[in-house]
């Protein structure tokens, strides 16, 4: 009978166990997050934007007449108002040159900046962690190959390099996602994990898993990747900055296939002709939103930083 | 360590030789270049194009061409700009000296003010100021640079009226003279190299001195430097002409300089904190020396590594100019130019800059690498 | 410590030498480590020009080249116009506002062509006379070499392989059989055939002008190598070989002439060269020499002109008798001695410049934009005009793929489309509504009775109909041509309030297939934010009637190669800068099928064999009447056959400082950025696509 209590529900106590484990270094890590005070800034920031998101699909089937308030297209005729107009309870951040509605195209936009900020961020994690672990544990030609092309994508200057491939085949959200993932994930933060998976190898649990006879992958996915894991969640977080960044700049020289984003936003009342300081409505919330969301990221990598790091904690 | 050297180099070179490939591969790839551009013009017969073709090495295959492209590279052939009809070797350098100037001056300004703001945030540890300088810092670092160029524009150089709107020299004022500004800019250049040449000769030739002389050492030194610049442009009677272009140099620089501390200010902070605990350091304190003695003999000198190697880093970058700067101040230089060529189809011109920049930048990286190995004594090379 | 003192000095020393070799290496003139050499040439005081009588101009984009035969070249760009147009001079020029056909370095309108017989062969002759007394601004005189030198060297290298204007000079190539000359203000033109309007009078007479004296000694050793070339390539056997080697020399020699650097090039306009400050500034002094300045044109209400040029002693006068009231009288420029034009790398700062005082003057030919306006009336004795362009922006199909080669479909598409909505409501009429391939500014060859489908034709009292009415028409249209849907789109309860569209789906064709997902190719927001606009409502337009139609908001290049290189495309948008609005050949370049091939301009691969041959007609005819009579024919073929929707254009709207600057008339088709010079410029209108 004990046997067989034992038996079945091994697999499923050990998963348990571990869970608990978990849990129990995820409540002192977020302690440690707590303690720098600048990461959880950062994350109140990005919880109202996440807000943002969620918010606008819900307003546009309640509250917002979407002949009024679509963020692209608009059908509604105000007699009287002329646009851009300033912030009024009908547009509380005012109206674009066009009449489109600001506020909804900040809150639209928003969902699309979190979309390509974590997509391109994990596209360039996932590949830097597996190349980065990869090459430290085989070493040789592979090491050689990656930290060599790892070089050759530090030299290209990202901004021009996205401007010369934008010009050409101008890219939507995803495209460009898949491009500023790709160009990270093979580029520094290889290096980096690299290092860290580097000082993992010579641990003595993977010379154990080793000598038990583990498989190489066995090790690389079971023993190597989980301890270079927070790692690479730190440069997600920084990744995510420049992606968000990488985006508004090439929509503010118009040079992406996007209908509505911060950059274009900006890029539409520049274009307009708006002063920065008549028609601020214009410029100053999705100037302050790119700032805002690129710095809530880089916080939290700060305040990451000092758990995966701790020689940065405080005395 | 001439053997690592020699091998650093070598990797270099490899990279060098991907670098130029992917570049290579990556126009090819793209639509819309030399290759539709002349051989689909109707205005040229079947035969023509084929002429043209042949002409651009087009018929050779894409490794022959990939051949042919190397060949020209190393031969300092970088091909003729379809928009100006120059040679793209010539465009690059008339406008280098312009990024150059403008990109050197900020990169050092805003390296010296992240050294020195960092050094005191991370000695003030967990104090307000470390907050708010960090907050700042962060703020700038990851501030939407277009707009900020555009509120320091309408600010300083409209509504107050402090500086020049945008371009690089006064044009009133350049009219008249016959000479091209690039001479001048060539001048500063020179200038800027040799002032600090002769401050790390200076430098190294105050260890000659007794330790409670050399302060005023540097004073002397730096006061002869400044004079002799002074002197130099008296002479050459382009001073007015110098002080105009570093008037317009301000907004710029300042933009630059604001955006690009904060990182320079975290990473001397980081590499600060973790020097601290280092046992020399620990020692130090503990022969009761003064806490500033500690902070800036001891501490800070090992933290600068880092701070040095991404200083290296960034002056190799200093050649790809900004296209955000270059744009919103109306500064055209190597940014710039690639953004035109890029818009305007300018094919060979946008692969001459590119790779030009490319270039620098892997020297940098050569550089730093070599610094690092000599500076840092921790680290040894068989 | 020794150790020390030598390193410093060693890398002292090492500054020195780089620094020598630097400066060696970017300035051959001036000596290293002597700076002083530099002195006698830097001034110590900037008085020399007076800052007085100087028009500050403001551009967005840096001279590509100062080479005549590269600016009109493919790669012509309008600032390159802008600054170096009022350089040359052409035989006749578009008068003021009338365009009339007028002398301008000729000294009248040339004979008749009178049929000859030279060795057997039947030529056309013609004789021009040129004015006495034009000078070059080096002082030399212009004579008739310089003119028979100008056609010789396009006919040299080829009128095509030059490419870009030139080919509209000398068209087709073997059209002018050579030039003789009488004396030295007279030649003899022969044709081969006997030129239409546009190849005559449009055509060789605008033909810029350039100085044989400059220019001989620069383009001989380019010919004679190219000669050479091509003598050596004769000798080889392989026949391909030899012409894929004679074309490469063709291409080669004017890839040379574009590089030919042209300083001391005299100039016969209004303003010559002064100095260039790459990347900052141009600046262009007033031509001592310009013999036309102060030259009188009256332009009379009875359609007569008249010139009086007492410099040169020259009168003429054409189109009726010179009397009654007058229309215009212009009076030539250059009022100004300095033109310094600076270079604005984004529009933000030019107008900034402006509002300062800067500047008196943005040169842009898409005109400011509403925002910008707004701004500008705070600053005082500012004056805004607004003037209408040439041009057109416009949507056009693939006629090589179904179901955009149904007649029906254009016009069902072109029905669902409301201008009026997109740039009144959306726009706020920073844009209007165009309806006609030939804009309404062009007054003397627009035709205003065209069809215009969704326009009128179910209304009579000219109201726009409603988006009810358009879909309701557009789905009449479909299905009388034999267009079924799976679902058919409804409107519910039209005309009030609770009016509701139910989009339509699964769009059949008439042959049974379903229509396929569909792409529309416009610029994105960052090329035109006008146009991005209009091809986001009119997919949504066309989806609700169930035609699946997706827009692929792009970039300019992408679009041009797509559309234009590779036909690969279903329907797109663009638009024109239709350049000189004395003759609209457009009609014929743009829709003739016989440009429907890979790189020529009717990329929709229109074909109509009635329209070809009246458009061929069109511009062979001298006679004017009859090309006006076609030309309106046209206009309603096109109208109906649609192989382009005509959207709208923006009119250009300028401004400028009335206490600093003032100019004779304001009324001019694209803007006073035409006057600002002199009053004639007519190397500046030229087609754009844009």
């Amino acid at each position: 009978m004990s046997k067989v209590m034992e038996a079945i529900p091994a697999p499923l106590a050990r998963w348990r166990l571990r869970l608990k484990l978990a849990k129990r270094s995820l409540r002192a890590n977020w302690e440690i997050f707590c303690a720098s005070k600048i990461g959880l800034v950062g994350l109140a920031i990005i919880l109202f934007f996440a807000l943002l998101a969620i918010l606008h699909p819900i307003l546009m089937s309640t509250l917002w007449d979407p002949k009024v308030y679509d963020p692209i297209r608009r059908y509604a005729y105000e007699p009287g108002v002329v646009h851009p107009s300033p912030p009024s309870w009908a547009h509380p951040l005012g109206t674009d040159p066009t009449g489109l509605d600001v506020l909804s195209q900040l809150m639209y936009s928003t969902g699309s900046e979190f979309l390509l900020g974590i997509l391109a961020a994990f596209i360039t994690v996932l590949i830097g962690t597996i190349v980065g672990t990869v090459s430290a544990y085989y070493g040789g030609w592979i090491d050689t190959f990656f930290m060599r092309l790892a070089d050759v994508l530090l030299l290209f200057p990202l901004i021009a390099f996205l401007i010369v491939i934008s010009a050409f085949v101008k890219p939507d959200l995803l495209l460009l996602a898949l491009i500023l993932g790709l160009l990270g994930g093979f580029g520094g933060i290889t290096i980096i994990l690299k290092a860290q998976a580097l000082q993992v190898k010579v641990k003595p649990f993977v010379e154990a898993a080793k000598v038990a006879g583990g498989s190489d992958w066995h090790i690389i996915a079971r023993h190597i990747i989980p301890n270079v894991l927070p790692l690479s969640f730190l440069y997600m977080m920084f990744n995510v900055t420049g992606a968000i960044f990488s985006e508004a700049v090439l929509s503010f020289f118009g040079l992406l296939n996007i209908r509505m984003s911060w950059g274009i936003m900006i890029y539409r009342a520049r274009d307009y002709g708006a002063s920065p300081f008549v028609q601020w409505w214009l410029y100053i919330p999705p100037g302050l939103a790119i700032t805002m969301l690129c710095a809530a990221f880089y916080l939290v990598g700060r305040g990451l930083d000092e758990i995966v790091n701790p020689r940065l904690r405080k005395r | 360590m001439l053997k690592y050297m020699a091998h650093r180099s070598l990797q270099i070179l490899v990279t060098l030789f991907l670098y130029l490939a992917l570049v290579f591969f990556l126009m090819q790839a793209l639509p819309g270049d030399i290759t539709t551009y002349y051989v689909l013009n109707p205005h040229f017969t079947p035969e023509q194009q084929e002429a043209i073709r042949r002409q651009l090495g087009l018929d050779q295959g894409l490794l022959g061409q990939f051949f042919t492209y190397l060949k020209n590279f190393f031969t300092g052939n970088l091909g003729v700009s379809f928009q100006e009809r120059r040679p793209v070797w010539d465009i690059i350098l008339e406008r280098l000296p312009r990024t150059v100037v403008l990109f050197l001056t900020a990169t050092l300004l805003s390296f010296y003010i992240g050294f020195l703001l960092g050094k005191i945030i991370a000695w003030k540890r967990g104090r307000l100021i470390e907050y708010m300088a960090t907050l700042t810092g962060i703020t700038f670092y990851t501030a939407f640079t277009p707009l900020l160029a555009l509120i320091l524009i309408w600010v300083f150089a409209f509504s107050l009226g402090w500086f020049p709107l945008n371009s690089f020299v006064d044009h009133d004022l350049w009219r008249q003279v016959p000479i091209s500004s690039n001479t001048v800019f060539n001048y500063m250049i020179v200038n800027m190299v040799l002032l600090a040449l002769w401050l790390v000769a200076a430098h190294y030739m105050m260890r000659a001195l007794r330790p409670r002389l050399r302060p005023l050492g540097y004073l002397v030194a730096l006061a002869l430097s400044l004079g002799a610049s002074a002197l130099w442009w008296k002479e050459t009677g382009l001073g007015y002409l110098a002080w105009d272009i570093a008037w317009h140099m301000v907004l710029p620089v300042l933009t630059v300089t604001l955006i690009s501390f904060g990182g320079t200010m975290l990473l001397m902070r980081d590499s600060m904190l973790e020097t601290v605990r280092e046992d020399y350091v620990l020692a130090a304190r503990a022969k009761g020396l003064p806490e500033r003695v500690v902070r800036d003999k001891h501490a800070a000198r090992t933290a600068l590594l880092p701070v040095m190697t991404s200083f290296v880093l960034s002056i190799g970058f200093v050649f790809n100019g900004g296209i955000i700067t270059e744009t919103l101040f109306s500064w055209p230089g190597i940014g710039l130019t690639l953004l035109t060529s890029v818009q305007g189809n300018d094919y060979p011109l946008a692969v001459g800059a590119f790779v030009f920049t490319g270039v620098f930048a892997l020297i940098a990286h050569l550089v730093a690498d070599i610094l690092y190995a000599y500076l840092d004594p921790r680290i040894q090379y068989e | 410590m020794r150790r020390g003192v030598v390193v410093g000095t060693v890398l002292v020393l090492l500054g020195v030498l780089v620094a020598g070799v630097y400066l060696i290496y970017t300035n051959p003139g001036a000596p290293p480590g002597v700076p002083t050499a530099e002195k006698p040439s830097a001034p110590s005081k900037p008085e020399e020009k007076s800052a007085a009588n100087v028009l500050r101009v403001g551009i967005f984009a840096d001279m590509t080249t100062m080479n005549i035969w590269h600016r009109l070249g493919p790669q012509s760009s309008v600032w390159n116009s802008y600054v170096q147009d009022v350089f040359h001079a052409t035989l006749f020029a578009p008068g003021d506002q009338r365009f009339d056909w007028l002398p301008s370095l000729a000294a009248e309108v040339p004979t008749p062509f009178e049929e000859v017989n030279v060795d057997g062969r039947t030529l056309y002759v013609s004789t021009v006379k040129l004015r006495k007394g034009l000078k070059w601004s080096d002082g030399r005189e212009l004579t008739a070499e310089d003119v028979r030198f100008s056609f010789e060297t396009i006919q040299a290298f080829g009128p095509v392989e030059l490419g870009g204007n030139w080919p509209s000079y000398i068209n087709p190539p073997e059209l002018l059989d050579k030039i003789e000359l009488v004396d030295s203000y007279t030649l003899k033109f022969y044709l081969t055939k006997r030129p239409g309007l546009s190849q005559w009078n449009f055509g060789m007479m605008y033909a810029p002008i350039v100085s044989k004296a400059f220019w001989e000694p620069k383009i001989k050793p380019i010919l004679e190598e190219r000669d050479n070339k091509i003598r050596a390539a004769s000798q080889n056997p392989d026949e391909k070989l030899r012409e894929a080697e004679t074309a490469k020399a063709r291409a080669d020699a004017v890839q040379t002439l574009y590089g030919v650097d042209t300083q001391g090039e005299p100039s016969i306009g209004s303003f010559m060269f002064g100095k260039w400050e790459k990347g900052a500034f141009v600046e262009s002094l007033a031509n001592p020499h310009f013999a036309l300045r102060g030259e009188k044109t009256i332009l009379y209400a009875n359609g007569a002109v008249s010139i009086a040029n007492d410099r040169l002693g020259y009168r003429w006068s054409g189109y009726g008798q010179p009397q009654g009231d007058v229309d215009l009288e212009i009076t030539l420029g250059p009022y100004v001695e300095t033109v310094l034009y600076s270079i604005y790398q984004n529009q933000d700062a030019a107008v900034l410049a402006l509002q300062r005082g800067e500047i008196d003057f943005i040169l842009n030919p898409l005109g400011l934009q509403k925002g910008f306006q707004e701004r500008l009336t705070q600053v005082a004795n500012i004056k805004f005009i607004s003037n209408e362009p040439y041009g057109f922006r416009y949507m056009a199909f693939n006629f090589r793929r179904p179901p955009m080669n149904l007649a029906a479909f254009r016009q069902a598409v072109a029905t669902l489309i409301d201008r009026e909505f997109v740039t009144q409501n959306v726009l706020q009429g920073v844009a209007m509504p165009f309806y006609s391939f030939v804009p309404p500014a062009n007054a003397l060859w627009h035709n205003p009775d065209v069809p215009v489908y969704g326009r009128e034709g179910l209304r009579s009292d000219g109201r726009p109909l409603t988006r009810a009415e358009r879909i309701q028409e557009a789905v009449r249209l479909l299905k009388e041509a034999g267009f079924r849907w799976e679902r058919e789109p409804r409107v519910d309860n039209p005309g009030t309030r609770d009016e509701t569209i139910l989009p339509g789906s699964g769009l059949i064709m008439p042959d049974g297939t379903p229509v396929p997902e569909l792409e529309l190719l416009a610029p994105s927001a960052g090329y035109d934010p006008l146009r991005s606009t209009f091809a986001l409502y009119i997919e949504d337009w066309l989806n609700q009637v169930g035609i699946p139609v997706k827009a692929n908001l792009t970039g300019f290049n992408v679009i041009v190669t797509r559309v234009f290189e590779e036909q690969d495309f279903d329907m797109w948008i663009l638009g024109w800068s239709l350049g000189d609005p004395s003759f609209p050949d457009f009609l014929y370049y743009f829709f003739h099928s016989k440009f429907a091939a890979p790189g020529g301009q009717n990329a929709m691969g229109y074909s109509n064999p009635e329209f070809d041959r009246l458009a061929q007609e069109f511009i062979e005819t001298p006679d004017f009447a009859r090309a006006h009579e076609i030309a309106n024919q046209l206009q309603v073929m096109l109208a109906r056959d649609l192989p382009y929707v005509v959207l709208f254009d923006s009119p250009i709207l300028e401004a400028y400082p009335t206490d600093r600057l003032q100019f004779p008339y304001t009324d001019v088709l694209g803007g006073i950025q035409y006057l600002l010079l002199t009053v004639e410029n007519y190397l500046a209108k030229i087609k754009t696509m844009r």
